[in-house]
């Protein structure tokens, strides 16, 4: 693998932290803790801070190693610990990629086959995955500056339009305020977990100072669209709409002169979702290369049969949009809870005790 | 080939949905009225033919189609069918509804609207008094190419209304009707003269138009049906207390004399005293814009009474409005009810379902100052000029 630089990684951090966050998250926050989505946001941002310590601590502790190889050299049953991964990379790909084809699907291409949406898009992404990690990370950078862009578009757009009233009254669904940060934690920080296959000596000039900061600006950033969401709709209105962030877009005026961007604007979300699923297929590619050891040259079978895989499985896998959205909520939840912190979690224990050096 | 593939991915995904600007037909206002049990749809297309080339003598340049159905998706069917083209939507400026629609509750037809993946939801919704709303979209403005563009210039260029068009939107009127303890209005346009006179081009070619649109007052609606229409006086103080009020000429009657003084730095806050007390405050500073007789204004004492007068008056206008918010119209649309929700929420808990009759007992205080800080280009009025002469 070749060393990528410190920007390079942090803008990674920014597109894996947002990715699904206007397509799904914010729409299952606000459904759950209505004004107080916010709040939840905020605490699922200090509780994020767990899971991307511990991915900071076991890059840090072995600077030389991915999680792969590291689960082999630190468990007896690495590979087994790796598979499971895999099986993991493969569920939430496939949910990441059904939202990604679905979200595409209602709002642009709707009298379009969904098959045919999820054919168009995965060729490129089976494209980007057999690049290696140097190259997504460029490709990242790039499509950063772009986001940059339409982000301060769309702050100054629609500064006019929000009503901070529209957050009050605080606390009337305190109850589920846990609850939802769990969920928002799970849906946009524990992917974060994919960058441990970039060990830290791969990163020029890496520094945990720099990703703790671009964590906080990313999640910022999300609390914004969430804030603004209520702020501009009321939370009655936000809750309607299948992509409140998406139609909060539709407001977007510059100085009276440019509207109806939302559609150029909303390419951003797309972007995100794909590179975070170029980096998951690329993870799973580096577990089957890792554990089986194939051919160097049967590797980009490998991307293909994985990216064949997540195209059958997203046709099958939901039936209906309901099916779908009960799936997000309760076990993909779980799965990646166990899968994407508890294991880092067993490694980082078990890394505390490890006290000899690894080859 | 790779690559090619690649960009032939990026590029065409998009192609099965794909539609030439000459297969559309570009729709830009539509019409809601209730025919019996069904509902009757109009919509007016923008891009047909004739729009583009010179109308011949007594032509109109619109396109209209009108569908009959159960439910306005079953409207959209019956005119799909009769229009060549297919239409497309996301055009839409303007959406008139008639009174009995209103009546019936808008919710009902509503949904289709914010649903349709092709609409915006920041188009004008409108409602008509008396004429039918369909015949809104046949007369053709002189100032405009499309009724849909005159309608939406009138609302944006309403002389003294600076955000006729937030109130007026779609969004902000299905907000309201959502929204915890708000009622939603929405404007009214009326057509002044004969329709079938003013659908016609003839209707360009004088120098008066016979017939012509005009921008009506606020029609008040409780949840999604309408309660009542506003009067033109009480219209403008809702646009006073809702801030919408960029230029105000506004008429006191003191000692005998029509003053009208003109204002365009006036503004209201509401704010929440206590669980059941609402304060609005208006400040406004104005000149003097016409005194038809004799008043002494370079006396200070005298400029003084005249701000009184103002002041009494802004606040028993806005006393009167309140008064039939509560009495007559039974809505509450300034949202003292969201305010009392968002504030104290316990309180509101216990009320939400009296608040018709909780609303009677809010105590509403208003508090006005205004201040006149010039008396025109005049330093005395002309029929004092006219009794030094004597």
């Amino acid at each position: 693998m070749e060393k990528i630089t410190s920007l390079e990684y942090n803008t990674l951090i920014w597109f894996i932290i947002r990715a699904c966050f206007v397509e799904l998250t914010i729409t299952k926050v606000l459904a759950l803790t209505k004004q107080d989505s916010w709040i939840s946001i905020l605490i699922g941002i200090i509780i994020g801070l767990i899971p991307f310590s511990i991915f900071e601590y076991i890059k840090n502790k072995y600077p030389n190693y991915n999680y792969i190889i590291l689960n082999k050299k630190l468990f007896k049953y690495g590979n087994i610990i790796n598979l499971i991964i895999l099986i993991g990379c493969i569920i939430l790909s496939t949910c990441i990629f059904w939202i990604l084809v679905h979200f595409a699907n209602s709002l642009f291409l709707y009298k379009t086959n969904p098959l045919i949406i999820s054919i168009a898009f995965i060729i490129p992404i089976c494209y980007a995955s057999t690049k290696e990690m140097h190259i997504i990370s460029k490709v990242s950078l790039i499509i950063f500056y772009i986001s940059v862009i339409f982000n301060i578009m769309i702050m100054t757009g629609l500064t006019s339009e929000i009503d901070i009233s529209n957050i009050k009254p605080l606390f009337e669904n305190k109850s589920k305020i846990i609850e939802t940060s769990l969920i928002f934690t799970a849906l946009n920080i524990t992917k974060i977990f994919f960058l441990n296959i970039i060990p830290k000596n791969k990163v020029i000039n890496h520094s945990s100072k720099i990703n703790y900061l671009t964590y906080f600006i990313t999640t910022i950033n999300l609390l914004d669209i969430a804030l603004s969401s209520v702020c501009i709709f009321g939370i009655d209105l936000a809750t309607i709409y299948e992509y409140p962030a998406f139609q909060i877009l539709k407001r977007v005026n510059i100085l009276g002169i440019i509207s109806k961007l939302e559609s150029i604007l909303a390419i951003e979300g797309i972007f995100s979702i794909f590179i975070v699923i170029t980096i998951i297929i690329y993870y799973a590619k580096a577990i089957i290369i890792q554990t089986f050891k194939p051919k160097e040259k049967t590797n980009k079978y490998i991307t293909i049969s994985i990216c064949s895989i997540i195209l059958i499985l997203n046709n099958i896998m939901f039936q209906t949009k309901e099916e779908a959205n009960s799936f997000f909520i309760e076990p993909l939840i779980y799965i990646i809870y166990i899968i994407f912190v508890f294991l880092p979690l067993i490694t980082l224990v078990k890394s505390l005790y490890h006290t000899e050096n690894i080859k | 080939m790779k690559k090619l593939l690649l960009i032939i991915c990026l590029i065409l995904c998009g192609c099965t949905d794909y539609a030439e600007l000459n297969n559309l037909s570009i729709v830009t206002a539509m019409s809601i009225d209730k025919d019996e049990d069904n509902y009757k749809l109009s919509v007016l297309i923008a891009n047909s033919p004739k729009a583009q080339t010179t109308s011949k003598e007594g032509e109109a340049k619109t396109t209209v189609y009108e569908g009959t159905g159960k439910t306005i998706a079953e409207a959209i069917k019956v005119i799909d069918k009769k229009s060549p083209k297919q239409l497309y939507f996301s055009h839409i400026n303007v959406v008139i509804i008639s009174k009995e629609i209103g009546k019936e509750g808008f919710l009902k037809t509503a949904d289709w609207l914010i649903r349709h993946p092709q609409t915006r939801d920041k188009f004008y919704l409108m409602q008509v008094d008396d004429d039918k709303a369909s015949d809104i979209l046949k007369i053709i403005s002189p100032l405009e190419s499309f009724p849909s563009q005159s309608i939406a210039t009138l609302i944006e260029s309403s002389q003294n209304a600076k955000s006729t068009g937030d109130t007026a939107s779609y969004s902000n009127f299905i907000g309201r009707v959502l929204e915890t303890g708000y009622e939603p209005m929405m404007y009214t346009i009326k057509i002044n003269g004969d329709v079938k006179k003013g659908s016609k081009q003839s209707n360009l070619e004088t120098a008066m138009p016979n017939t012509y649109l005009s921008l009506g007052p606020l029609a008040i609606y409780k949840n999604d049906k309408l309660i009542d229409t506003s009067t033109n006086k009480e219209t403008e103080t809702i646009q006073i207390i809702n801030n919408e009020i960029k230029e105000l000429i506004y008429k006191i009657k003191y000692k005998n004399n029509n003053i009208n003084i003109f204002s365009n730095n006036i503004k209201t806050n509401i704010d929440i005293e206590n669980k059941s007390t609402i304060e609005i405050k208006v400040k406004a500073k104005g000149s003097i814009y016409e005194i038809d007789d004799y008043l002494n204004i370079r006396e200070l004492k005298e400029i003084n009474n005249l701000e009184k007068a103002w002041n009494k008056s802004i606040k028993k206008d806005i006393e009167k409005l309140i008064n039939n918010l509560k009495y007559k119209y039974q809505s509450d649309i300034f949202g003292f009810g969201n305010m009392i929700y968002k504030n104290y929420p316990d309180r509101w808990k216990q009320i939400k379902n009296n608040w018709n009759e909780q609303f009677k007992d809010l105590n509403i205080k208003v508090k006005v100052n205004t201040k006149i800080t010039s008396t025109g280009n005049l330093t005395k009025t002309l029929k004092e000029g006219e009794s030094w002469k004597k």
